[in-house]
């Protein structure tokens, strides 16, 4: 042993390799280790037992585990745009240079202020902060920033983290979760029957629970199995890598900590997060030691008994040089044998049974002090274990016995199977008495636990499970235990000490206890009263306690108290992994029209529509947004414009009862529409309210082209394939989106007939040629279009629809031509004042709520057939008064300005609430009538036209008086549109 | 009136992807523009089969996982009443079927832009975006699907065992790039 | 996530698809009373167990689809084409 390295025992270690010694920090110290630590490892090596603060108390804790199931050793790994918290030492390999710190200390680990709140756990019990600081309510917000001071785990990155992410998908036959012997061996037994194989394990190197013990065949027999699986094709070897979930028609996920492995590489991303669709599944991820309750049993060297031989028989570390042993049955004396073949001075071997057996006689033999029926009741010391006060229990009364002094206690409470996958597939879970556990009962879904997590242990009879299990085969019954496993939660509280259940959050036996005196009987509730099981450890250690505590306190078996849901991820895995570096344009689609180059060119600024990113503004010379659409509506109204309209939704149907399908998907009737023609039509849901709208041209006798709205789109052709194939299958019609095909320009003002004329020197554009609602073939710049006469903006306007190849061409030479015109590009902001004025709706007034005639649309749906939506019309709740109607708002002062979100009152603001008469849907400036405007959704709105309302939000403080008019404010004859 | 518009006009949404094949294990590069129409009918109609082949010049493919025709024409039976059938050589391809066979037809030349993915590791980058099978078992030379890849739903239709030509809705083109460029990372993909 | 075996594209996630309730529901005639349209529109079974429903293939074939899943389980039976199974 080193005086670096003071832990380190001389020889050993399989998964270390001592031919190099490493470093790493660890707040700010140099930690020497081998190739092959993990950082808890480490750390033990070299003596660090004070490792962290607990969540709640700040009470001192050491490493406790040696796997994923860890609740104390959580420590920071980098710092800045690398930073991650709450990474598991026990889980992490060492890496050279790595820099660790500890957590939820100030000013430091040692000279924790805050582990003063240990002092007065007294007054902490379960429920303390939800009693005492949620009342008055209005106080809570002032209590709960420094409670979450106090409280904590590490702090969260505050950069742009900078590792590289990705992500897999990938399909198998079999998928087997954990590579210890029993995931090893169904791995080769299924790969030889040819099936196609994923073996995930989360460590770097495969064994499992075989690297924690002795010399042995099965060293060998590891050794030979791996490198015949690393042989075979059909064999995907993943280590560093955690199953984290099950879900439906075993999907399972998997976080692969790529750089774990490989470190050096360039190119390798940080972490890889599989999505694996498997035949089936095979779970062998072994088994979980349950600790023992005493007091103080969280001080630091407090082990769990396999995490002290793991340490050993793994890395060669003595995690005490003089323990003292804990436990009931016979796993004590294997570990008392090895920690003293390394040197350890074992101080005692404490055993609840009073007969323990012939493995303690031979230890006792052999000079060691082992004493039976009796149990450790308290840990001694604080920052480190000073000694084991023991209490016997057999035969009667507890008696104190003695007070063992040592540097730490190796607990073993007995194993349960890890459930957690089994248990995230929705399979069921049986209490096995014998076990003292909750084991895996009847799957659902393809899947099998074998090994450990089934309960069985032994090694050879793991590996056949494996072997069984890879072939498909029914597994041997589980062999009855021999003994029966201790029951932790059974032992008294003689010293009245305070017994941890769940480390991580701080929870004691006493909590659970006085959460059932008050009442809460239910294992959710208690876990969420206490936090039971709520750290990041997810209750791996103190779930089966505190439910078997929590079932005595409750007077009801075990079995029936049942256990708190499990769900993904089966251990915490980072954000980053999950988000697979899908962040911006990577992960999130943005679609642009075949003009989006000239938009960008023109710096416009671009807005969201649904997936789209469209122009809202041109800023001219700085304008802002308020400057820019005002002149842009400007424009239009007094000469021509031009705006992208290529998100909005297109659909062809075609089909000898085309016409059919249109009149019952419009409530309106479209099959008298003339070939060349086109009409404005509002669809419904079946529940009568208005679902989109948008204009329809036939183009022949069997061929509809519908226009829908950008955010509908996807929508409306769900809705059309409902009707065809679910509604009237017997309909020969065929919808085919054909948004993509088209680019589309809308160009409209009083000047857009002679700037037609110019782009489209071969059409008649006259009123006669090409009157409203009216389609035409031409070609513009060479390329053919369609032009149809529509308008949205209310003045004269035609929309141009170009193949999508050839947009960017045409809508270029459009502008060339428009520069002698005096042409404006506008964006949606413009046309969304444009469209307010004239008093046509979206989706702010259509807002699901709304049926045709709320919107003043009433006589456009035909009584005369069938079609969705109309018949709900009759309904008596859509017909009686009182609903709320849509009208046209206009500022009284042109100076007002119309707050975002208002509600429309009958009197101006005071200090009285005021009851609202309705909503504004929608409001900009009126570049006509020099003033805002709004569309407005208010009761009965119709019969207060001519009325003075005020525009409120009182939130913002601001009102506004306005005029209840009609909704179309602007030119109400379409004289504009017609000329 | 012409069919289309001038070729040198056209712009698909891939122009900005290399027009040839470039040099590299892993290679995306633009595929050409064609000709594409969406066919549909009802395969159970004898009437309308007999239509589309004499327009097609070859029958409609009944698989629906397979693609049929040849590498003039391909034609990808994307639903039961819904096919896509690209012309390498005629942009004009849509506009002639829809003259052909009236409502059984429509253009869709400029729906979909096309890249082609080349190289061992093609498969492996598609699936770090897509949730169907694509080991060569299960997706092997001359399979197509329909399936959502990376940001956008994508036709992947399998050339041979390292060869993939991608079919992308024209709008989502420039974003599915970006997608496209940041899962090659890790292949070493060349796009220019 | 549910994979939904596809009878046109093959076994494919749940996220290809759009959800479109009971499948055992039937519009009702135009001239039936408001309660019978009610029911239509808005009252639906809500079993633990056995259920057919709709499923559109969205991101696929664009064929909505007739399955029979168990709510508890989500094991699946039969899938068909909707327009296949209508009277």
């Amino acid at each position: 042993m080193s005086a670096r390295q003071p832990n380190r025992a001389d020889a050993g270690g399989w998964l270390i390799d001592r031919s190099r010694v490493e470093m790493f920090t660890f707040d700010g110290r140099e930690i020497p280790f081998y190739p092959g630590d993990t950082i808890a490892s480490a750390l033990l090596a070299s003596g660090e037992t004070l490792v962290g603060r607990s969540f709640k108390l700040h009470r001192p804790r050491g490493i406790f585990g040696l796997g994923a199931e860890e609740p104390n050793a959580l420590l920071t790994l980098g710092s800045g745009a690398t930073l991650t918290p709450n990474a598991r030492a026990t889980m992490i390999p060492a890496k050279p240079g790595m820099q660790v710190s500890s957590q939820n200390r100030w000013p430091s680990l040692k000279y924790d202020v805050f582990g003063l709140l240990d002092k007065v756990k007294a007054v902490l019990p379960a429920g303390f902060y939800y009693k005492t600081f949620m009342w008055p309510a209005s106080r809570w917000m002032t209590y709960e920033k420094y409670i979450r001071r106090m409280a904590g785990l590490g702090p969260p990155p505050r950069q742009r983290d900078t590792e590289q992410y990705a992500r897999r998908n990938a399909h198998c036959d079999v998928l087997i979760a954990g590579g210890g012997p029993a995931g090893l061996a169904a791995a080769e037994a299924a790969a030889e029957s040819g099936q196609s194989v994923i073996l995930a394990h989360a460590r770097p190197s495969f064994g499992g629970g075989a690297h924690s013990m002795a010399e042995g065949p099965h060293r060998q027999w590891l050794e030979e199995t791996r490198a015949r699986l690393e042989a075979m094709p059909n064999v995907r070897l993943m280590t560093s890598t955690t199953v984290a979930g099950y879900y439906e028609h075993e999907l399972l996920t998997l976080s692969e900590r790529v750089r774990d492995r490989d470190h050096s590489s360039n190119t390798a991303p940080t972490e890889r997060f599989w999505e694996v669709r498997a035949g089936r599944v095979i779970i062998a991820t072994g088994a979980i030691e349950r600790p023992m309750l005493f007091a103080n049993n969280d001080r630091p060297g407090v082990m769990l008994a396999s995490a002290a031989l793991g340490y050993l028989r793994r890395y060669g570390v003595l995690a005490g040089k003089a323990p003292v042993l804990f436990g009931g049955d016979d796993s004590l004396y294997t570990l008392a044998d090895a920690l003293k073949a390394a040197g350890a001075d074992i101080r005692g071997v404490i055993d609840l049974r009073s007969d323990p057996g012939e493995a303690a006689g031979a230890f006792a033999a052999a000079g060691g002090k082992v004493v039976a029926g009796a149990m450790v009741a308290r840990a001694k010391g604080g920052n480190r274990v000073t000694g084991a006060e023991i209490w016997r229990i057999a035969g009667g009364a507890p008696t104190k016995q003695e007070t063992i002094p040592a540097d730490s206690i190796f607990i073993s409470g007995g194993f349960g199977p890890n459930l957690q996958l089994h248990a995230q597939s929705k399979g069921a879970l049986v209490w096995d008495e014998g076990l003292g556990s909750f084991a895996p009962g009847a799957p659902n879904g393809a899947n099998v636990s074998i090994g450990g997590a089934r309960g069985v242990f032994d090694v050879a009879s793991a590996i056949a499970d494996g072997v069984a299990a890879g072939k498909g085969e029914a597994l041997q019954e589980r062999p009855a235990s021999e003994a029966a496993a201790p029951h932790p939660w059974e032992l008294p509280n003689v010293t009245g000490g305070i017994r941890f259940v769940d480390l991580q959050n701080d929870v004691a036996d006493k909590d659970i206890a006085l959460a059932a005196r008050e009442g809460y009987h239910s294992i959710e509730h208690v876990k969420r009263y206490t936090t039971l099981g709520m750290g990041t450890d997810q209750g791996k250690i103190a779930g089966p306690i505190g439910l078997a505590l929590l079932a005595a306190a409750t007077g009801k078996e075990i079995a029936k108290t049942g256990l708190t849901t499990f769900r993904p991820p089966a251990t915490p895995i980072t954000f980053g992994s999950v988000a697979g570096g899908h962040l911006g344009e990577v992960g999130h689609a943005i679609r642009r029209s075949a003009a989006d180059t000239w938009h960008a060119s023109q710096n416009a600024v671009f807005i969201d529509a649904g997936l789209w990113r469209r122009p809202q503004y041109y800023p001219a010379n700085g304008a802002t947004l308020g400057e820019a659409y005002r002149a842009e509506a400007l424009a239009v109204r007094t000469g021509v414009g031009i705006v992208d309209v290529s998100t909005l939704g297109k659909i062809d149907v075609a089909g000898p009862d085309a016409a059919t399908l249109m009149d019952r998907l419009y409530c309106n009737t479209m099959s008298t529409i003339k070939p060349g023609r086109g009409r404005y039509g509002l669809m419904l849901r079946e529940d009568g309210r208005i679902f989109d709208d948008g204009v329809v041209f036939r183009l022949a006798d069997d061929r509809f082209h519908l226009t829908c709205t950008t955010g509908g789109a996807g929508a409306v052709y769900q809705h059309i394939e409902h009707a065809l194939q679910v509604l009237w299958p017997e309909l020969e019609a065929y919808a085919t989106p054909v948004s993509e095909e088209w680019f589309a320009a809308a160009i409209a003002g009083p000047k857009a007939r002679d700037y037609l004329a110019a782009i489209a020197p071969g059409l008649d554009v006259s009123n006669e040629g090409l009157p409203m609602m009216r389609l035409a073939g031409t070609e513009i710049a060479g390329v053919p279009v369609r032009v149809m006469r529509m308008s949205y903006s209310g003045e004269l306007s035609y929309e141009i629809n170009v193949p999508a190849d050839w947009g960017g061409h045409v809508w270029g030479h459009m502008i060339t031509i428009g520069e002698t015109h005096g042409l404006t590009p506008y964006g949606t902001e413009a046309m969304g004042a444009l469209r307010i004025e004239k008093g046509h709706v979206t989706h702010a007034e259509a807002d699901g709520r709304t049926t045709p005639d709320d919107l003043g649309l009433g006589r456009m749906a035909s009584r005369k057939k069938d079609a969705i939506g109309v018949r709900a019309l009759d309904f008596p709740a859509l017909q009686e008064d009182g609903r709320k109607q849509l009208v046209g708002l206009i500022a009284e002062d042109p100076a007002a300005a119309f707050p975002q979100g208002a509600q429309v009152t009958a009197e101006a603001l005071g200090d009285q609430p005021r009851p609202a008469l309705g909503h504004v849907t929608s409001y900009a400036y009126s570049s006509e009538l020099k003033r805002m405007v709004a569309l407005a959704l208010l009761w009965d709105g119709r019969a207060l036209h001519g009325q003075t309302v005020h525009v409120v939000s009182p939130i913002m403080g601001m009102a506004a008086a306005a005029k209840v008019a009609d909704s179309i404010m602007i030119d109400p004859e379409g004289e504009r549109l017609r000329g | 009136m012409v069919d289309f518009g001038p070729s040198a006009a056209r712009l698909h949404g891939f122009a900005a992807l290399a027009s040839e094949r470039p040099a590299g294990d892993l290679v995306a590069y633009a595929r050409p523009a064609a000709g594409q129409a969406a066919i549909r009918g009802d395969a159970a109609s004898a009437d309308f089969m007999a239509k589309a082949k004499a327009a097609l010049g070859t029958a409609l493919p009944t698989d629906s996982r397979s693609a049929g025709g040849d590498d003039a024409l391909i034609i990808l039976r994307l639903g039961p009443d819904n096919w896509l059938a690209i012309h390498e050589d005629e942009a004009g391809f849509g506009i002639q079927m829809e003259q052909a066979v009236g409502f059984h037809a429509i253009n869709v030349s400029s729906t979909r832009s096309r890249l082609r993915l080349e190289g061992e590791a093609a498969r492996d980058l598609l699936s770090t975006g897509c949730r169907i099978d694509l080991r060569e078992s299960a997706f092997p030379p001359g399979a197509f699907a329909q399936a959502p890849v990376g940001s956008a739903t994508t036709i992947i239709h399998c050339r041979d065992a390292a060869t993939f030509d991608l079919y992308i809705a024209r709008s989502f083109a420039e974003s599915w790039l970006v997608w496209l460029r940041h899962a090659g990372q890790e292949f070493g993909l060349v796009t220019v | 996530m549910i994979l939904i075996p596809c009878p046109h594209c093959g076994p494919r996630p749940e996220t290809e698809f759009v959800y479109g309730g009971d499948a055992n529901v039937k519009r009702p005639d135009p001239a039936a009373a408001d309660a019978e349209w009610t029911d239509y529109i808005y009252i639906r079974d809500n079993p633990k167990g056995a259920h057919r429903e709709l499923w559109l293939h969205a991101a696929g074939c664009h064929s909505w689809l007739t399955v029979e899943r168990d709510t508890v389980t989500h094991a699946l039976g039969d899938v068909s084409y909707t327009k296949d199974g209508a009277e």
